[in-house]
């Protein structure tokens, strides 16, 4: 529950600004500042003390909004980058890079959409003779906060008149409602994030079970929405082959596979300066008991390790999915 | 994580500090430095201004263990919030640098929370809607240089408004105002401490 929300004073007057605080029913904080970076970047926060609580900063995002993604992160195209109009996120994924990547857990909230849009459709200009990507879910889960963010009804009409952009929503959200007041747009891919259940229940506090998100997409893909699966980090644990052949089963007898846009995995993998702060800040969490080892400057799995799980996994997703599209994303 | 050991409390004057050693039953180690080891409560009389609350707060920051909580208590001004009055600090602006700090605001509390500026002298109009102070920009800088934002917080109590101006403060005034809020001070302080 947010129970401050801190507004830089640029955009105090912003009709989104407004917007969104009038969804606040209950009596709020309001604290205004000149940068959001006063409340958010600064050093020795502790991100699991402010976990706890987190506030809501709004501000307006200057410079670069978008960015390419690496090229081996990619479902199809060749043209790929990621957008981030809010960081971090209402989960709490012990795996999550986020608590590693920003100094403070509030949610930054960046309220000038419109400034991506101008970026969104000039990428998409630029590149008319392919098809580009766009990924909104590398910062946040862009659908988890959609009740206060207003994301769907924002960013889905850019991508419905500019039909050689293609947003994937990746999401572990079953808020999807917002989402079937839109008749199925081609280009539009909801994206569900999975681990086996066991995996979930002790690892992605205050996420959707396996179930609800099995639910969440049977309803998404009967209206007609295209799918996208993703198994990313692909977590080692007891049974390793048994569980994840389970989970794709699981998925493949409710989802028709007509539905399925792709199916992307990867191994857990951390910038070494990320993986450093994470470690010192969770030091009791088994994840980093796990065989990790630092490749030019990436700490992931050993590469024997990574190759057997690559297998596995490849191997079950053929046996239960076979005519959909797998993406490695390797580093 | 570490577990909080100790809060440092610091006060600008004498009569602030006075209901609350009472109420904690805080002993006198040297001048101006009490504490209840027990409770693990640390006070110090800093004197007015914020060179001082700097000071003072460097100083137990030294003498304590490097997971403390920091807490100043004191009074200060606003246009219109009633005399006696308790409120959480959610921004505090250093007047003349105009550098603001923000305390993360984790607490369960009904608390009314306002912004405050840190003056070098009293003031007399009220030109904003913050509350004025004189020490709790130089605390926030003392105390940030040992802990994070989620621990260094500020408790003020309103002496002064447009219809009472600083002049009409006397110590009697000052010691009452606390008094009666020792018990609010006292579970805010318990909240603080389960960070």
């Amino acid at each position: 529950m947010i129970e401050t929300i801190y507004i830089e004073n640029q955009i105090r007057h912003h009709q989104r600004t407004d917007e969104i605080l009038s969804k606040f029913k209950k009596k709020i904080d309001i604290v205004y500042c000149d940068h959001y970076g006063e409340i958010f970047n600064i050093k020795s926060q502790n991100f699991r003390i402010q976990k706890k609580k987190p506030s809501l900063i709004l501000a307006k995002k200057i410079g670069k909004k978008i960015h390419n993604v690496p090229n081996s992160f990619n479902i199809g195209g060749k043209k790929n980058y990621y957008f981030s109009h809010m960081l971090n996120c209402i989960y709490d994924c012990e795996y999550c890079f986020l608590q590693g990547k920003h100094m403070s857990a509030h949610y930054l909230l960046f309220v000038n959409y419109e400034d991506f849009f101008i970026e969104i459709e000039k990428k998409i200009k630029q590149n008319h003779f392919e098809k580009s990507y766009f990924f909104s879910g590398y910062d946040c889960d862009s659908l988890a906060f959609d009740g206060i963010t207003s994301f769907v009804e924002s960013f889905f009409p850019i991508f419905e008149k500019n039909k050689n952009g293609i947003l994937e929503l990746r999401t572990k959200s079953t808020q999807i409602h917002k989402i079937l007041k839109y008749k199925p747009i081609d280009n539009c891919i909801i994206a569900f994030s999975f681990t086996p259940e066991n995996i979930s229940k002790l690892v992605e506090h205050k996420a959707p079970s396996v179930k609800k998100k099995i639910i969440a997409m049977k309803k998404l893909a009967n209206a007609g929405w295209k799918l996208g699966l993703r198994f990313d980090p692909i977590i080692p644990a007891c049974n390793f082959a048994k569980i994840y052949e389970n989970l794709f089963k699981n998925i493949a007898a409710n989802i028709n596979e007509k539905n399925l846009h792709s199916i992307s995995f990867g191994m857990m993998r951390f910038p070494k300066k990320m993986f450093k702060k994470m470690n010192k800040e969770n030091p009791n969490k088994t994840f980093f008991s796990l065989p990790f080892e630092n490749r030019k400057g990436i700490y992931s799995y050993n590469k024997k390790m990574e190759k057997k799980l690559e297998n596995i996994i490849v191997n079950k997703l053929i046996k239960y999915m076979k005519n959909t599209p797998i993406y490695n994303c390797k580093i | 994580m570490h577990k909080t050991n100790e809060i440092n409390i610091i006060v600008a004057m004498k009569r602030e500090a006075t209901p609350l050693i009472n109420y904690w039953n805080l002993k006198e180690n040297s001048k101006k430095f009490y504490s209840n080891k027990k409770k693990k409560i640390n006070l110090i009389i800093s004197g007015i201004g914020k060179k001082r609350a700097e000071k003072a707060a460097i100083y137990l920051g030294e003498k304590t263990n490097n997971n403390s909580f920091f807490l100043n208590i004191g009074i200060a001004g606003h246009k219109n919030y009633k005399l006696g009055e308790v409120i959480l600090i959610s921004k505090i602006t250093d007047n003349k640098n105009k550098y603001s700090w923000y305390p993360t605001l984790l607490w369960k509390t009904k608390i009314k929370k306002a912004p405050l500026i840190t003056v070098v002298f009293p003031k007399i109009r009220y030109t904003t809607n913050s509350l004025y102070d004189m020490e709790a920009a130089g605390f926030f800088k003392g105390a940030r240089n040992f802990v994070g934002p989620e621990k260094v917080q500020c408790i003020k109590v309103v002496s002064d408004n447009k219809d009472s101006s600083i002049l009409n403060i006397s110590s009697k005034k000052i010691e009452n105002w606390i008094y009666s809020k020792t018990s609010i001070i006292n579970k805010l302080v318990n909240e603080f401490l389960k960070v």
